[in-house]
C-alpha cells in the first residue's frame, strides 16, 4: 500500500492542526458538569449500584453522552482510519458527511468546510481513502463519529478523479477542441506573463526573452500560484492583463512541484480564465512529466517555464542571419536583372552594327560601352554613380528621343530619389546622340 | 493600459516589412519584369532590410508589473535587476 501524496510529516503537520489531540490535563478539567458520573464510572464496571447510587432517578443523557464524548477523545489521540467511502455528501453549508466502512463495520465521518476545502473533488463510492482525525461523540445524537482532517486517496486516486472530472465538463463544452487552438504570434512586441512576483520563474522567462529578443517588452501581472485561494488569483490575473491589452501573448506558469502545489492550475477558474483570454495563451506548469488543465486548455503547452519563453519569441540571432540571406538574395537577384539588360543591349547594338548603317555603328558601339558600364556596377551603385533613369509621370521608363517631345514634363530617378524636368521647348534636350 | 512606446505598432510593420522583403526577393528571383521594375523592387526592398535590422538593434527588454487599483490598470517598471 502506498500514501505517495503527502509525507508523513506534512501529515502530521496537518493532524495538529486540524485535529488536535486532548491533553490528559484537558480531560480532567473539563468534566466539572458530569463529575457525579465520572466518579461513579471509576469506581469499575463491576459496582453493581453504578448509575442508583447517587442518582437513583437516572443518569440524564445529555450527561451520559458528554462523558462518553469525553473519554473517548481524551483516550484515543488524532489516528488515520483506512476503509471505503460511502454515501459522500458535500452540505450547503460546505461541511461533508459521509461514511468509512471495512467488510464487517462503518465509522461515520464528518469533514469540516474549511478541511473539505483542500479536497481536489468529492471521492467515489466506494473508493479506498484513509482519513485523519479524531473520534468523538456527537451528543445531540449519541452519534461516535470520525471529525476528518486529511482525506487521502490510495496512490493519485483523488487528484485523478478530479483532474478526469473537470476534463470531462470542460470536453464536453469544446474548451479542449483543438481547433480551438489559437496560432502563437510570429514577432510578439509585448509578452505578458502570470506567475508569481517572486520566484525563479519571472526571472528565467526574462533572461531567455533579453538574450534571444531584447526587443520585446515583457509585463508582469502577479499572483500567487500555489495554497488557498492561488486558482482564483491566477485567473484574476489572466484577465487583468487581458482586459490591458497590452500582450501579444500570455505564458501562465509555475515552476516545479507535488502535486497538490500544482494543483490549482488544474482547477476551474484557472482553466476558464485561460480559454476567455483574449490573446494566445502558453502554458508552462511545473516541469516535463506535469500534464495540467490549465495545459489542455492553453493554445500551446510548453514543457518549462524557459522552453515557453523560447517558443514566445524568436531568435534575433536566426532573425539576423535570415535577413542578411535576404539582403544577398535581394542584391543578387538584382544584379542579374542588370546583367541580361546588358545583354540584350549588346545583341541590339550587334544587329544594328550588322545591318551595317555606318552612321549606327558609333551609336552601337557606345550602347556596348553603356552595356559593359551597366555590368561593372552594383545595382547601388549604379544610382549612386549617376546612372539615371528618366520616367513619365505614369512611371514608364523614357528609352528613345522619339519619346521627348518639346515641353515634356518627365522625371530622373537618381540615387536617393526623383528630380522632376521637362524638355527644353525646342526639344534641343532630345537631340543630342 | 497605456500601450505605450514598445507596444504592438512595433512589430506589426516589423513582421510586415519581412514578409514584403521575402515576396520581393521572389519576385526579382523568379518573376518576368522589365528592368526598372526590379530596379524598383530593390530599391524598397534594400529600405525594409534596414527598418528591419534597426527593430532588432533594439535596446535591453522592458520589464514591467501591471497593476490595479483604485485609479484602474497602470504599468509601473520593475528594478533592472531583475
Amino acid at each position: 500500500m502506498s500514501w505517495d501524496l503527502f509525507s508523513a510529516a506534512e501529515a502530521d503537520r496537518r493532524g495538529r492542526e486540524g485535529a488536535a489531540p486532548r491533553s490528559p490535563a484537558g480531560r480532567a478539567g473539563a468534566g466539572a458538569r458530569n463529575e457525579a458520573l465520572a466518579r461513579a464510572v471509576a469506581g469499575g464496571p463491576n459496582r453493581a449500584d453504578l448509575g442508583w447510587g447517587d442518582r437513583p432517578e437516572g443518569w440524564p443523557v445529555s450527561e451520559v453522552n458528554a462523558l462518553a464524548r469525553e473519554l473517548i477523545e481524551g483516550a484515543i489521540p488524532p489516528l488515520w482510519v483506512a476503509g471505503e467511502v460511502a454515501n459522500f455528501t458535500r452540505a450547503r453549508s460546505g461541511h461533508c458527511y459521509f461514511t468509512l466502512r471495512d467488510d464487517s463495520a462503518q465509522l461515520r465521518c464528518v469533514m469540516w468546510r474549511d478541511e473539505a476545502r483542500r479536497l481536489p473533488t468529492s471521492p467515489e463510492e466506494g473508493m479506498e481513502v484513509r482519513a485523519l482525525g479524531r473520534l468523538t461523540l456527537y451528543e445531540p445524537r449519541g452519534d461516535f463519529q470520525l471529525v476528518v482532517s486529511v482525506l487521502e486517496s490510495r496512490g493519485e486516486g483523488l487528484w485523478k478523479l478530479a483532474f478526469d472530472r473537470l476534463r470531462t465538463k470542460l470536453s464536453a463544452e469544446g474548451l479542449l477542441d483543438p481547433t480551438r487552438k489559437r496560432p502563437i504570434p510570429r514577432f510578439p512586441a509585448c509578452v505578458g506573463v502570470v506567475t508569481s512576483g517572486e520566484g525563479a520563474v519571472l526571472r528565467d522567462i526574462i533572461s531567455v526573452i533579453r538574450r534571444r529578443a531584447p526587443w520585446t517588452r515583457v509585463v508582469l501581472s502577479s499572483c500567487r500560484v500555489q495554497g488557498e485561494g492561488a486558482a482564483q488569483e491566477i485567473a484574476a490575473a489572466v484577465e487583468r492583463i487581458s482586459r490591458a491589452g497590452c500582450a501579444d501573448l500570455l505564458i501562465v506558469g509555475r515552476g516545479g512541484g507535488s502535486v497538490e502545489d500544482l494543483w490549482a492550475f488544474n482547477e476551474e477558474p484557472v482553466a476558464r480564465a485561460i480559454a476567455a483570454s483574449a490573446v494566445p495563451v502558453i502554458s508552462a506548469v511545473g516541469h516535463e512529466t506535469d500534464f495540467t488543465i490549465a495545459d489542455l486548455v492553453a493554445d500551446l503547452r510548453a514543457p518549462t517555464p524557459s522552453a515557453a519563453a523560447e517558443t514566445a519569441v524568436p531568435d534575433g540571432a536566426t532573425l539576423r542571419r535570415h535577413l542578411d540571406g535576404l539582403g544577398r538574395r535581394l542584391s543578387g537577384a538584382t544584379a542579374l536583372r542588370i546583367d541580361e539588360s546588358r545583354r540584350s543591349l549588346v545583341r541590339f547594338a550587334d544587329a544594328l552594327i550588322s545591318g551595317s548603317a555606318r552612321g549606327l555603328r558609333r551609336r552601337g558601339e557606345k550602347v556596348r560601352a553603356l552595356g559593359s558600364h551597366l555590368n561593372a556596377l552594383s545595382p547601388l551603385a549604379s544610382l549612386e554613380r549617376g546612372f539615371a533613369v528618366p520616367l513619365t509621370s505614369e512611371g514608364r521608363v523614357l528609352r528613345r528621343t522619339t519619346e521627348f517631345h518639346p515641353g515634356m514634363p518627365f522625371s530622373l530617378r537618381v540615387a536617393d530619389g526623383s528630380v522632376a524636368c521637362r524638355v527644353e521647348p525646342d526639344g534641343t534636350a532630345g537631340e543630342e546622340g | 493600459v497605456p500601450n505605450d512606446e514598445g507596444g504592438k505598432n512595433v512589430m506589426k510593420p516589423f513582421e510586415a516589412a519581412i514578409e514584403r522583403l521575402e515576396e520581393i526577393v521572389r519576385e526579382i528571383e523568379d518573376e518576368e519584369m522589365e528592368l526598372d521594375q526590379a530596379l524598383a523592387l530593390f530599391e524598397e526592398g534594400v529600405r525594409l532590410l534596414r527598418e528591419a535590422q534597426s527593430v532588432l538593434g533594439s535596446a535591453q527588454a522592458r520589464v514591467q508589473q501591471l497593476v490595479e487599483d483604485t485609479e484602474g490598470l497602470r504599468l509601473k517598471d520593475l528594478p533592472e535587476g531583475l
